[in-house]
């Protein structure tokens, strides 16, 4: 086998001016289908991706004889993905020493994100999810939480259902929280500004569905607004986070209960007047008039069966920035928050179980966990995005990814372990390998498209920017949303 | 010490006296002596070309001279020999000091030098050092005797000379010269009165001459020269010369005076003597000499001032005729001189002795070099001395005879002439002489030397001292920005008003979890600090937000905000925990359920000066939303400062005269103005963090007030024009302001009065300045559109200052209207920062 380089390197070097430098080259892969013999080869330095690629495609013979496809590869030098040709990046980075062996890791290469369509939405987005297919669940900061169709790659396609929150505070998050294999009566949660968790029954998503979504359950216990809010495997257990730094868990009962486990929580506070008599006096009065900037008309008002945690978890210092069931231990659970630290918890009995602590101005606003690996990701207000390796006692952050500005959204890759993707608040979604943690694979701005048509400012009076709150990847599509009020939708395989 | 030394030296000068005996002769008396000496050596030597010796017989025609000097001294020869005799005996004490070896080289030097020069012989001093030897012997001892002693080891020119000198003079010419006449027999003799039988010499009395002469007059009073009017209370005007009194004379009264000054004729040649008190007849003598000076007139009345001359020397009859004298050659010509034997004599002893060694070399070279020593260099030059610069040795090509190579060919002579005579490269052409003596002269010689003068004496030859410092020596020894991690780098989050308008002010909530801003449009938003949604709204319709302030206390969300004429209480109650909220709402409204009314004055009883300050409950609608009191207070208040407990707020009116100051309790409703006569016009006002103390900062002073004891504690001296913001650092000893001036000052208030640290970095006014409340951080903002950001570690030691890194300029607001950032505030915990500027952004700048 080794000789089958050799004699290709020779011929193509043959055809090419006999003073053309070469560089020897070790070629390595972490995947075991795509891996070559290991040896040192001799490459001519003006080659560049393309013809390594081919190279590689010769000695795996891929070729239509063998009715494989050629695999496009990326090459990785120094964690930095070959970009130019060899030569250059010998000149740039060794000053020019040609004998020294480079260790080039190569990897499938992926696609650039193909932009497939934006959605308009009238606020912020604040959450999204992919977690069913074809479907985007979002929640945006008009206190609504939205199930958009994603087929469709039309710009303003209508959304299927709008469930409101009954403040009008603001939805910061949302999630399934029934298994995507589930058909009637789906549940979804959304978290607001109001502290509160609310979970919608959806009966169906099919078309012909003609009975309402409803808000069944309302879930109370934080004492500041919610941040994000993640479900069990089950769609049985919710555990919620605050910024008030305590993780609430909570059992969905089976069959919905008929009787509030908490008292409503006063709208006003006024001395003088009790909620009974003002909620005579509303029920009197017909319909209250909004109070501005807290409830407005389109509200349901009462809100669902209002829950108290089955548990709290309590440790963090400040704000939790986001939580992540554990990919492959359903008992275990992570987040990250503002004081810098990543926990995991039990959520059996909701002991703290690992403590990292970081830098305390390592602010966490997010965190994701590879599926196949179990290392942690955050992205992080310092413009970083931190890869924690959690199985380890003494190891804390394993890696630092360089951003230009806060990472509010980060998402793993369903399959690979070494793909991300984020969302910034400049702008950008970022795909990144984390063997080449320099640079990003691919950045996708949102705000270089046309701006004749865009808003500034939504009906409801906030100004528009570019800053991206929220990002989902399902591996296939991607989407992200945030100040802009619009939903990109991308198709980017990753792997 | 002094004493002692003084003591010392005296008792040293007294032992020096003691050992010279009474017979030492003062310093001057010695010169003058020295002087008479040398006069007779001189006369001496003249005398060599006139007589032998002075102390043979002299001839008739001796000079006139020494006659005159034989008169002035008593006696010519004993007092020459008591000079030697001191002299030898100074000589001999100078034997017994230290410093005789010395004295004897030096008189040998001197010798020396003698020799060299005139035969003449010795001078005096020589002479004297001779005569201490010779006293010790007779004088009478024969040379030939002295010359038996002569060792036999002597040179022959030493006993030539020996010989030459030891003819004995004959000193029977000279000893029985008549010195006196007492031994001619000229008086008479008188059986004497006190020897039986002996007989005295009797001579005649002298006529000395000068009876006539006043001085001489017997003055009969012997009172001296005083003033005679001590006299003039008693009976007698002195004594006599027996001690007896001299009464006073009768004396007539004016009338006889005058009647004596007419009748007498002679009373106009009178004067009165005053040690007699009498009037005397003057003498025509007198009388002539007074008429004399009267006329200017020589008063010597035999003065001739114009006698014939004598022509000594050309008158008739007394011509000379050259030489003087024909007299033959006086003898003493030809006898040794006696003193010269004798100074001879001397001096060969002196040598026979080895005390004058002839010939001896000056300064004797030392048999061993010190090679190391540098003492035989020259004096070390001064530091600053600079030698003059040396003309170069000369070249081959200036040789009158320079080899041909040197000599150059017709175009360069003519190159030469041609370049301007700076720029020619040599001053000269060089030539060829086959001898020296075909030389012509060098007609530029007198130019080179002068130009050479002008280069010496023009040429500052001075060393210039450069100050050699390492200019990054002088900067203080900082530590790198990078080690003081982490602070705010870059924006991270902007907080997006709608529309246009400025943001006056911002602050941020003590959990870090909102941020609120005021801005000219009157409304004041609640922002989440994380992602900049705004989240809850007041619009105030009062115009624009001056000021905003949360609460410090974690317990109770607060908001003050100013507007004209107003200071709202706001409180976020949708967005906060609702024990939070009821803790507030209760902590507020306690004061309007105690009574109903809705204005209230002072702390229940009247306080002056407050009677325009009402506490208002806004509406129902409002109070839903979070309005919770309006207090209407005179002017417009531009500032509010939270005590850190949360109940007290103090304001600032600087346009509401001497209600300016407030300080309000939430709980009761109260207002208080604590000053009834402001200092000046009050800029901004703080809480100590831990005392019960209270800053005001005018325009140009800060003045620190104990609430409690209602007293002055300090004012702190600006320097500054006019302050704009104040900060208390957390710990309560140090302040920062910044003015409009564009200063930045540090006070350490256990330092000083005065800043410890200026900081004049902005370009711009300063118009926001905040410390950190938990970080070693502090952050200024100005009119330039920058914040600077600064650590600042105030150590627990006292005797350590502060210590102020300047660590990042941050840039991003824009300055519109010549204003740039407007209001500075620190995220709780965190190393974030939150601005507002007049572009109306208000952004997050986090580490």
């Amino acid at each position: 086998m080794a000789d089958v380089p050799m004699t290709s390197t020779s011929t193509s070097t043959s055809t090419l001016a006999a003073s053309v430098s070469q560089l020897p080259i070790n070629l390595f892969t972490r995947s075991t289908s795509d891996a070559i013999p290991q040896s040192t080869y001799f490459i001519p330095s003006s080659w560049r991706r393309f013809q390594l690629s081919e190279l590689i495609n010769k000695v795996l013979q891929n070729n239509n004889d063998n009715g494989k496809k050629p695999v496009p590869f990326e090459f990785l030098v120094n964690g930095e993905v070959l970009r130019g040709s060899l030569e250059n990046w010998v000149k740039r980075n060794r000053g020019g020493d040609e004998e020294s062996t480079l260790d080039i890791e190569y990897v499938r290469s992926t696609l650039p994100p193909q932009e497939a369509g934006r959605i308009e939405v009238e606020d912020w987005v604040s959450g999204l999810s992919l977690n069913r297919r074809g479907y985007i669940l979002l929640s945006s900061y008009l206190s609504h939480v939205q199930i958009l169709p994603l087929s469709s790659t039309a710009s303003t396609s209508s959304a299927l259902y709008t469930l409101p929150l009954p403040t009008s505070l603001g939805a910061t998050c949302c999630t399934w929280v029934s298994p995507s294999t589930q058909e009637n009566d789906i549940l979804l949660a959304a978290g607001g500004v109001d502290r509160l968790t609310h979970i919608f029954n959806l009966p169906s998503l099919s078309p012909d569905n003609t009975a309402s979504p409803r808000e069944i359950y309302t879930l109370h216990g934080h004492t500041a607004p919610v941040s994000s809010i993640i479900a069990s495997r089950s769609g049985k257990e919710i555990i919620s986070s605050s910024w008030d730094g305590n993780l609430n868990f909570y059992i969905l009962p089976n069959i919905e209960p008929t009787e509030h486990q908490l008292p409503s929580e006063p709208l006003s506070y006024l001395p003088g007047q009790g909620n009974k008599k003002r909620r005579k006096l509303e029920k009197e009065a017909g319909p209250k008039d909004p109070v501005e900037g807290l409830t407005d008309g389109d509200s349901t008002g009462e809100g669902g069966w209002r829950r108290a945690p089955d548990g709290v978890m309590r440790g963090h210092t400040g704000r939790i920035g986001g939580t992540v069931w554990d990919k492959n231990d359903n008992n275990r659970i992570w987040s990250a928050g503002w004081d810098g630290s990543v926990r995991g918890w039990d959520v059996e009995n909701g002991a703290g179980v690992v403590v990292r602590q970081g830098p305390f101005d390592k602010s966490a606003l997010c965190i994701d966990q590879f599926a196949s690996n179990g290392t942690l990701a955050t992205g992080n207000m310092d413009r970083t995005i931190c890869l924690w390796d959690t199985r380890q006692a003494t190891s804390l952050i394993s890696l630092t990814l360089p951003t230009a500005s806060p990472v509010p959204s980060i998402t793993t890759h369903p399959t690979s372990s070494f793909t991300l993707a984020s969302a910034t608040y400049s702008g950008v979604v970022q795909i990144w390998d984390i063997r080449s943690p320099k640079h990003a694979l691919f950045s996708v701005s949102n705000s270089n498209r046309k701006k004749e048509d865009s808003r500034k400012v939504t009906k409801n009076g906030k100004v528009l920017g570019e800053r991206l709150l929220a990002l989902d990847w399902d591996g296939q599509v991607l989407v992200a949303g945030g100040e802009d009020g619009e939903v990109g939708i991308w198709n980017a395989t990753g792997v | 010490m002094a004493p002692r030394n003084a003591a010392a030296s005296s008792s040293r000068v007294s032992s020096t006296n003691g050992t010279a005996g009474p017979s030492r002769i003062p310093p001057s008396s010695l010169a003058k002596s020295k002087k008479r000496v040398v006069e007779e050596i001189s006369q001496d030597q003249e005398d060599d070309f006139g007589s032998v010796g002075s102390g043979l017989d002299m001839s008739e025609d001796e000079d006139v001279d020494e006659d005159a000097e034989e008169e002035d001294e008593d006696e010519a020869f004993p007092e020459f020999d008591s000079e030697i005799e001191d002299n030898a005996q100074l000589a001999h004490e100078d034997d017994g000091d230290d410093e005789s070896d010395q004295n004897t080289q030096d008189e040998g030097e001197e010798l020396d030098d003698e020799d060299s020069g005139s035969e003449s012989g010795y001078n005096s001093s020589d002479i004297e050092a001779l005569y201490e030897d010779e006293d010790e012997d007779s004088p009478a001892t024969s040379p030939s005797s002295s010359q038996n002693n002569l060792p036999l080891s002597t040179d022959e020119k030493l006993s030539k000379l020996i010989a030459k000198n030891s003819i004995k003079p004959d000193e029977s010419l000279g000893t029985d010269a008549k010195i006196s006449r007492a031994k001619e027999g000229v008086g008479r003799l008188v059986p004497s009165k006190l020897v039986k039988g002996g007989y005295k010499r009797e001579y005649d009395d002298y006529e000395a001459g000068y009876g006539s002469e006043s001085s001489t007059e017997d003055n009969p009073n012997t009172v001296g020269n005083i003033p005679m009017e001590w006299y003039d209370d008693l009976p007698h005007i002195g004594y006599n010369v027996e001690g007896r009194k001299i009464f006073r004379p009768a004396q007539g009264d004016e009338l006889d005076k005058f009647l004596s000054n007419t009748e007498d004729p002679a009373a106009w040649t009178s004067a009165e003597d005053k040690l007699l008190q009498q009037s005397v007849q003057l003498t025509d003598k007198e009388l002539d000499i007074i008429r004399r000076l009267e006329r200017a007139e020589n008063p010597d009345a035999d003065y001739d001032p114009y006698q014939p001359t004598i022509e000594w020397f050309t008158g008739e009859g007394k011509e000379r005729v050259m030489p003087l004298s024909a007299a033959p050659e006086p003898k003493r010509r030809f006898v040794p001189s006696k003193w010269e034997h004798k100074k001879i004599m001397k001096i060969v002893k002196a040598i026979r002795e080895g005390r004058i060694i002839p010939n001896k070399p000056s300064a004797a070279k030392p048999t061993v070099y010190a090679i190391w020593s540098d003492a035989d260099q020259a004096n070390a030059p001064h530091a600053m001395y600079m030698p003059a610069p040396q003309l170069p040795p000369p070249k081959t090509i200036e040789s009158y005879n320079p080899p041909e190579e040197y000599l150059p060919t017709e175009e360069e002579k003519k190159d030469w002439e041609e370049m301007d005579k700076e720029d020619r490269k040599t001053d000269f052409l060089p030539e060829k002489y086959n001898a020296l003596r075909l030389v012509p002269g060098y007609k530029n010689l007198v130019q080179e030397k002068f130009e050479r003068c002008l280069d010496l004496y023009l040429a500052p030859r001075t060393r210039k001292v450069k100050l050699n410092i390492d200019p990054e020596s002088l900067i203080p020894k900082l530590p790198s920005p990078k080690e003081l991690k982490p602070f705010p780098i870059a924006c991270s989050v902007t907080y997006r008003h709608p529309g246009d308008t400025r943001v006056r002010t911002i602050s941020t909530s003590p959990d870090a979890t909102f941020v609120a801003s005021g801005s000219e449009d009157g409304i004041v938003r609640i922002w989440d600090l994380g992602n900049g949604r705004e989240v809850w709204r007041w619009d105030l319709n009062s115009g624009p937000i001056q000021y905003l302030d949360w609460s410090p206390y974690k317990e109770e969300s607060l908001l003050v905000a100013l507007v004209a004429g107003k200071i709202v209480v706001l409180s976020p109650l949708a967005l906060v925990a609702p024990i939070v909220a009821a803790n507030t709402l209760t902590h507020v409204n306690t004061a309007f359920a105690t009574s109903a009314a809705t204005t209230k004055m002072g702390s229940g009883k009247e306080v002056k000066g407050t009677e325009s300050i009402k506490w208002v409950r806004p509406n129902e609608r409002e109070r839903e939303r979070g309005v919770l009191v309006f207090v209407e207070v005179p002017g417009t208040p531009k500032q509010v400062s939270w005590h850190r407990k949360g109940d007290y707020f103090a304001t600032v009116a600087s346009d509401a005269s001497n209600k300016s100051v407030l300080i309000h309790q939430l709980s009761k409703h109260a207002t208080q103005s604590p000053f009834k006569k402001l200092p000046g016009q009050v800029q901004r006002v703080a809480f100590h963090p831990t005392k019960p103390h209270f800053f005001a900062a005018t325009q140009r002073y800060i003045r620190q007030y104990d609430l409690a004891a209602q007293t002055l504690v300090k004012t702190l001296q600006s320097g500054v024009k006019w302050i704009s913001s104040m900060d208390v650092h957390p710990g309560g000893d140090n302040l920062i302001i910044g003015s409009y001036d564009k200063k930045l000052a540090w006070f350490d208030m256990d330092l000083s009065t005065k800043p410890y640290k200026t900081l004049r970095y902005h370009t711009r006014a300063l118009r926001s300045v905040v410390y950190h409340p938990t970080l070693p951080l502090f952050a200024s903002s100005s009119d330039d559109g920058t914040i600077h950001i600064f650590h600042c570690t105030v150590y627990t030691d006292l005797m350590q200052n502060p210590l102020i890194v300047p660590l990042k300029i941050l840039r991003g607001h824009n300055v519109t209207d010549g204003i740039g950032v407007l209001d500075l505030r620190w995220v709780a915990g965190k190393p974030w920062l939150v601005s507002s500027g007049s572009d109306g952004e208000v952004k997050l700048w986090c580490s």
